[in-house]
C-alpha cells in the first residue's frame, strides 16, 4: 500500500438520522420526530391558522361544548379552547426551551470547569450543584415566585436553576476521562492555555450526551410550568398555558363540562411524551458510540 | 553544546496511600543536532519522563530535580513561560495520531490555530500555510484533505498532520514518542523517513521514544537505554548496539537477534514492583551477574568508553566480554 498516492477514499458515514433509524427501526423515528416536528409547526403557525383569538373572552358562550364552531368547546371564560390549545404550545415550549438553554449555558461550563481543573474549584462547584438539587422543586418554585414576584421570567430562572446541576454533573463526568485524551494532551504541548483547552477542546466534545438530554429536560421543564401555573403561579390567565387552562376547567369537570381541560391536558401529555421518546432515540446513538 | 541537561529527576506519583515511582533518579544530557533515542520496555519510563520534561503530567505527580533547557531551568518556569516552551520550542509527536487531533475541528483548523498562535498571523494565512506544511509532509490533494475531520484520515495521515504541525511550530527539540505504533509497515517506514526530514530541514534535536531497536540503529545516533525508570546505559547507537556495557542492554538485543526462532524469547523475571523504594540496582533480580553488591548498592554512571556510560558495578566487564 502506498500511502502518499494511494489513499483510500473514506465511505460516506450513515447520517445521524440513518444511524438512529437502523437502531431503532425506521417507523418509530419517523413517528416521533414527525408528531413532534408537526406540533412545533402548528404552534409556530398558530397566528396564521384561522382559529379564534384565543384571548378574547365572551360571557355568552361560557363552558360550551364542543360545537362546529368550538371543536374543542369553550372555557369558563368564554374563550375557545382549540385556539388556546394551539397557542399555549408557543408559551409551553418557549418557556421550556429558553428555561433549559439557559441551564445548560451556565452548567456544562461549570462542568467542563469543574471537570478539568478538579480540586478545590471542583470540590466548591460540586458542592454547590448538589444544594441546588436538595430543594423540592414545586416548593422552591413557589416560594421564589412569591417572594420575587410571580412572572414568566422568573419562572423561566427557577427552572433553569434547577438544570444547572443537571447539565454541569453530565459535563464533569464526560470531562473526567478527556482530561487525559490524548487530543487534551497535544493541545497543552503545542502551548494552549488551560482555558482554551477547556472551552475549544474539552467542552465540545461533551455535548452530544448534553444534546441527548435535552429533549428530556424539555419535558420535565414543561410539567414543571404547567404544574406552577396549576396553582396559580407563573403563566397566569388570559395568555393561553396548558397548565392555567387545566385548573380553569378542572372544578366543572365534576358537573360534566370536561373539555375545557381534558383537550389542553392531553396536547401537554403528548408533548412531554414524544419529548422522551425522542430523548431515548438520541440516546441510542450515545450509547451505540460507546 | 547541550540543549537539554536533565539531573536527578525523580518523578513520583501518589496513588492512594502509595508511592509509585515512575522515574528515580534520571540524568540525561542531549546534544544539539542528536537524534536520541530512549528505548526500554513497557513500564521503564519512557513516555513518563518525555511528559515530564513538558511538565504535562497529572496533578498527583510530584516532580524533584532538574530540566534545563538551552540554559533555563524548565522547572522553575511560570504557567506562561511554559506555554511558550511548549508551542515554539519543544515539540510533541504522539503515540495514537488520530487520538491526538480533536474529532470535532476540521485537520487544517487544527494547524492552521498552531499557525496563528505561533506566528499571529491572519485566519486567512494560516490556513494558507496549514494547507502548504500539509503538501509538504506529503497528503495529497492537500487543499481538500485539509477541510476532512480526523475520523476521515488513516492513520498514517493524522501521523502526517500531527508532523505537520509540529514543523510549523519550528521547535528547536522534536519529542516523537513511538510515532509509528499501530501503523503498518510500510507506513512506518515513511512516516520515519519524514520525521528525520523534517528534524533535517529545520536542524532541530530529536528525541525518539521506541522499543524497536531496528528504528533506533536506522535514525538514531545516540541510546539512551532504561529500565525501571532508571537510566541503564547511554552512548552512541554503534557503542550500545555493538558493545553494549550493561547487562539489560545485553539482555534486550539479545531478544531481538533470536527473534526468527518459533518462540519469543524474553528476559526472565520480572521487573521490580514501581511501588518499592529501590536500594540495590534495579535490574538485580533478573540479572545474570547479579552479586551481593548489586543488591545493596545503586551502581553509579560508568565511563567505559569516551561519551558510553553504564550504571553497572561490573560495567567493564561486560562491556570487554
Amino acid at each position: 500500500m502506498n500511502a502518499t498516492a494511494g489513499e483510500p477514499t473514506v465511505a460516506q458515514r450513515p447520517t445521524l438520522m440513518q444511524r438512529m433509524m437502523r437502531a431503532n427501526g425506521a417507523m418509530r423515528v419517523r413517528l416521533n420526530f414527525g408528531l413532534l416536528a408537526l406540533i412545533i409547526l402548528l404552534g409556530l403557525l398558530a397566528p396564521l391558522l384561522p382559529l379564534h383569538d384565543p384571548v378574547r373572552p365572551n360571557p355568552l358562550h361560557r363552558f360550551k361544548p364542543p360545537s362546529v364552531e368550538h371543536p374543542f368547546g369553550t372555557d369558563g371564560n368564554g374563550m375557545d379552547v382549540l385556539s388556546r390549545t394551539i397557542h399555549a404550545i408557543r408559551t409551553d415550549f418557549a418557556l421550556a426551551l429558553s428555561s433549559v438553554a439557559l441551564g445548560i449555558i451556565v452548567g456544562a461550563p461549570l462542568g467542563a470547569l469543574s471537570g478539568y481543573f478538579g480540586g478545590r474549584l471542583d470540590g466548591a462547584i460540586t458542592r454547590v450543584t448538589e444544594v441546588f438539587q436538595g430543594f423540592p422543586q414545586i416548593l422552591f418554585g413557589m416560594a421564589v415566585l412569591a417572594a420575587a414576584g410571580n412572572n414568566m421570567v422568573n419562572l423561566v430562572l427557577i427552572i433553569a436553576f434547577y438544570n444547572v446541576p443537571v447539565y454541569s454533573k453530565m459535563v464533569r463526568s464526560v470531562t473526567l476521562p478527556l482530561r487525559e485524551a490524548d487530543f487534551v494532551q497535544a493541545a497543552r504541548v503545542a502551548g494552549n492555555s488551560p482555558l482554551s483547552v477547556v472551552f475549544r477542546h474539552v467542552l465540545p466534545n461533551t455535548l452530544v450526551p448534553v444534546f441527548s438530554q435535552l429533549p428530556l429536560s424539555c419535558a420535565y421543564a414543561a410539567q414543571m410550568i404547567a404544574g406552577l401555573s396549576f396553582i396559580g403561579l407563573g403563566v397566569a390567565i388570559p395568555t393561553p398555558e396548558w397548565g392555567s387552562m387545566i385548573q380553569l376547567g378542572a372544578n366543572q369537570m365534576v358537573f360534566g363540562k370536561w373539555w375545557a381541560s381534558i383537550f389542553p391536558g392531553l396536547a401537554l401529555f403528548i408533548s412531554v411524551w414524544l419529548l422522551n421518546n425522542v430523548s431515548d432515540l438520541f440516546g441510542s446513538l450515545v450509547v451505540r458510540r460507546g | 553544546m547541550s540543549l537539554l541537561t536533565v539531573s536527578g529527576l525523580q518523578l513520583q506519583f501518589r496513588v492512594e496511600r502509595e508511592t509509585v515511582h515512575a522515574l528515580r533518579s534520571v540524568d540525561l544530557t542531549i546534544r544539539a543536532g542528536t537524534r536520541t533515542a530512549i528505548v526500554g520496555e513497557s513500564g521503564s519510563g519512557k513516555t513518563v519522563l518525555s511528559l515530564a520534561l513538558l511538565r504535562l503530567l497529572p496533578p498527583n505527580a510530584q516532580l524533584a530535580g532538574s530540566i534545563r533547557f538551552r540554559e533555563r531551568e524548565l522547572l522553575d518556569l511560570t504557567d506562561a513561560e511554559l506555554r511558550q516552551v511548549r508551542g515554539g520550542q519543544i515539540a510533541m509527536i504522539f503515540q495514537h495520531a488520530q487520538a491526538a487531533l480533536n474529532p470535532l475541528l476540521p485537520v487544517g483548523r487544527q494547524i492552521a490555530d498552531v499557525c496563528r498562535r505561533h506566528s499571529g498571523v491572519g485566519r486567512a494565512e494560516a490556513w494558507e500555510r496549514a494547507v502548504e506544511v500539509l503538501a509538504a509532509t506529503g497528503i495529497p490533494q492537500a487543499a481538500a484533505r485539509a477541510r476532512d475531520y480526523p475520523h476521515q484520515y488513516s492513520g498514517g495521515m493524522a501521523q502526517r498532520a500531527l508532523i505537520a504541525m509540529a514543523l510549523l511550530c519550528e521547535p528547536q527539540l522534536l519529542i516523537a514518542d513511538e510515532p509509528t505504533s499501530g501503523l503498518d509497515v510500510a507506513v512506518q517506514q515513511q512516516v520515519l523517513a519524514l520525521v528525520e526530514q523534517v528534524v533535517a530541514r529545520l536542524d532541530a534535536t530529536l528525541l525518539l521514544i521506541t522499543h524497536d531497536l531496528a528504528v533506533v540503529a536506522d535514525s538514531c545516533d545516540h541510546i539512551v537505554v532504561m529500565y525501571a525508570g532508571e537510566v541503564m546505559e547511554t552512548g552512541t547507537t554503534a557503542q550500545v548496539l555493538a558493545r553494549p556495557a550493561n547487562p539489560y542492554t545485553a539482555a534486550l538485543l539479545a531478544c531481538f537477534e533470536q527473534t526468527d526462532g518459533e518462540r519469543m524469547p524474553f528476559i526472565p523475571g520480572r521487573t521490580p514492583d514501581m511501588r518499592q523504594p529501590l536500594t540495590g540496582c534495579s535490574f538485580a533480580a533478573r540479572c545474570p551477574l547479579a552479586r551481593d553488591i548489586c543488591q545493596q548498592e545503586r551502581p553509579p554512571p560508568v565511563e567505559v568508553a569516551p561519551g558510553h556510560f553504564s550504571a553497572c558495578h561490573f560495567a567493564q566487564e561486560v562491556v570487554g566480554a
